[in-house]
């Protein structure tokens, strides 16, 4: 999603978690919001799911 | 339940070893389940083809429906049965003894909604989680767990720490990455 422009906000994410889950979102820029950012992830993304 | 040794999956979604490369053994929990089967505590009847014999009744002493959840899948429905922390869902049954005619209200006090193994946070109000507990239909929005840490000069990243439940964390950072 990241490569396919989907996430204009995110420039890179990656895995390092160890023992426990570490996952690493980087911002395009500083000056975009960690809100804003995280709630167009919890939107589009599984980050946020529906468990019935 | 069952305190095993070996590869028993991850969450990543790859699959547990073969059963020749591990080993398991009963925790204390499951043996409370049946904890004096052997000393003619309870009724056994024939099973459906008299080779073997159950329990009629298997009273556990502990409450591993509401703990562990349970799932049923039939023709056209599905009903999952959420799990509960140890401590709340030991006072709710307590509770049932002492008032049978509790109403689910009062009994939300002891839970105040599932346990997800994997973490999250429920993003639901209190009211639509009440509402799924009092008719038994329903679900939880589910939100991973974050923080943002400073990378300096202003720069900051954000830290996924917890994943929704059945969120496969290695599916997911392929999708979000491709």
């Amino acid at each position: 999603m990241i490569n396919d422009k989907k996430l204009p906000l995110v420039a890179d994410m990656r895995d390092e978690s160890a023992e426990d889950i570490r996952l690493v979102i980087e911002p395009r820029a500083r000056t975009v919001d960690a809100e804003i950012l995280m709630e167009t992830l919890f939107k589009l993304t599984e980050l946020e799911s529906r468990i019935p | 339940m069952i305190d095993g040794q070996g590869n028993f999956g991850n969450i990543d979604g790859d699959n547990p070893a073969a059963m020749r490369y591990t080993e398991a053994r009963l925790t204390e929990v499951a043996q409370l389940l049946i904890d004096g089967i052997d000393e003619d505590a309870i009724d056994f009847r024939p099973t459906y083809d008299g080779l073997e014999n159950e329990p009629l009744v298997l009273p556990g002493a502990f409450p591993n429906l509401l703990a562990n959840g349970s799932q049923g899948i039939a023709v056209g429905m599905a009903t999952p049965y959420r799990r509960t922390m140890p401590r709340s869902c030991a006072m709710r049954p307590l509770h049932l003894i002492d008032n049978p005619n509790a109403r689910s209200n009062t009994l939300l006090k002891y839970v105040q909604g599932p346990d997800f193994p994997t973490g999250g946070l429920i993003v639901d109000s209190r009211e639509t989680i009440a509402e799924a507990y009092a008719t038994g239909r329903g679900s939880f929005r589910v939100r991973a767990r974050w923080h943002k840490e400073e990378t300096g000069r202003g720069t900051y990243m954000i830290v996924v720490t917890e994943n929704p439940l059945a969120v496969q964390k290695g599916r997911l950072v392929e999708r979000l990455a491709e």
